[in-house]
């Protein structure tokens, strides 16, 4: 399984690719008065208004850097109604991506209640990477639409759509 | 420092200096080297040039325009004046031109003679001889005789030489695009050619290797 390798400040993080649609450079975003900090602001991704978070804010407090390394990944998702729904994650560093097979997942048996989002880890040249599960992600953010959990990857039929 | 940070043009494959990197050895070139990619990605740890978010957000504003589905590659090169392309699954290289061992008590013809590929002794044809092509005029010849190659083709087994005066490489077409052949076309070539399309401000033929194949067989009989 292809995984996508970041940064948010000093610490790598990783995550699954099966989601990722496309990872696109840093644009300029609209910024939204009394939206939460993290909350990086909306664009316009190829006709369809995508909100952007800001993964740096949300997991360590400060904002990314802004270099061209940081990036915007854009992740797939489907609404309740079977609609698809597009969310930007910017984090640092976004240059790379590496096969990790399933059992390289590793579950520590934690769970942080401020962020169940973290959740396994890989190790990769011995080092632990933790691992951002995009399925729990999206329950963090209470003003997007209600999107459906669990396991299901929009197939292509409904992105084109 | 400098020539600590680039290293690879000094004593690395794109450098001449003595002694030559020591790691070279165990990774034969500079880009399978950690200390080339850890170069190329510091040049993205640079901060954003100015406009840099503006461009992109009109970049990434447009709908992505769909890619034809369904094209297939061919080889397009020139013989005399006409370009022509064949599937390009059925090219096996191209090679220098190299010189052509007549055979005696051959009429020179479509059967060009002998050449050596890699030791082997193929079959040399004219393509221009076969499909009617006329010789194009001297002066356009000798500027671009700079480009003049071999073509080797493999088809059923069957491998045949043909030189070309210029070869563009590989092209995809899609079956949409072709035009039809217009059956004023005198000349065999016509006979040859299974469909046109368009390239830059060209008409490319697309040979039909059914039928070149099998009148290359019977010709040299």
């Amino acid at each position: 399984m292809l995984v996508l390798l970041f940064y948010l400040g000093d610490v790598m993080y990783t995550m699954k690719c099966e989601r990722v649609r496309e990872v696109a450079p840093l644009v300029k975003l609209k910024e939204i008065p009394h939206a939460p900090d993290y909350f990086a602001g909306l664009f316009n991704y190829r006709g369809v208004i995508v909100p952007v978070i800001d993964l740096r804010i949300l997991i360590q407090g400060r904002p990314c850097e802004m270099r061209l390394s940081t990036r915007i990944i854009l992740v797939d998702y489907v609404k309740d109604d079977n609609t698809p729904y597009i969310l930007g994650l910017m984090a640092e560093r976004v240059t790379e991506a590496v096969k990790k097979s399933e059992d390289a997942f590793v579950s520590p048996g934690l769970s942080m209640q401020d962020a169940p989002y973290l959740g396994d880890f890989v190790m990769e040249n011995k080092e632990i990477i933790q691992y951002i599960d995009l399925d729990l992600l999206q329950n963090s953010f209470k003003f997007l639409p209600m999107l459906e959990g669990g396991n299901n990857v929009p197939d292509d039929d409904s992105v084109l759509a | 420092m400098q020539k600590e940070e680039s290293c690879w043009k000094q004593i690395g494959v794109w450098g001449k200096e003595e002694p030559r990197c020591p790691k070279l050895k165990e990774v034969i070139h500079c880009r399978n080297c950690d200390l080339f990619t850890q170069a190329g990605r510091n040049l993205l740890e640079r901060d954003l040039p100015a406009k840099y978010k503006n461009e992109w957000a009109q970049v990434l504003l447009e709908k992505k325009g769909e890619d034809l589905i369904g094209t297939f590659p061919v080889v397009t090169f020139r013989v005399e004046g006409e370009w022509l392309a064949l599937p390009a699954r059925l090219f096996s290289e191209v090679i220098d031109k190299v010189s052509i061992h007549s055979l005696p008590h051959r009429k020179k013809d479509v059967l060009n003679g002998l050449v050596n590929v890699h030791g082997e002794m193929q079959i040399c044809v004219s393509l221009e001889h076969l499909i009617g092509l006329e010789e194009e005029a001297e002066d356009t010849k000798k500027k671009q005789r700079l480009h003049d190659r071999m073509m080797v083709v493999s088809k059923d087994g069957d491998i045949w030489v043909f030189p070309v005066k210029e070869i563009h490489g590989i092209h995809h077409v899609h079956p949409d695009l072709f035009q039809n052949v217009p059956v004023t076309v005198a000349k065999s070539k016509s006979a040859f050619t299974k469909e046109i399309f368009k390239w830059k401000d060209k008409h490319v033929a697309l040979l039909d290797d059914e039928l070149l194949f099998y009148s290359l067989k019977r010709s040299i009989q």
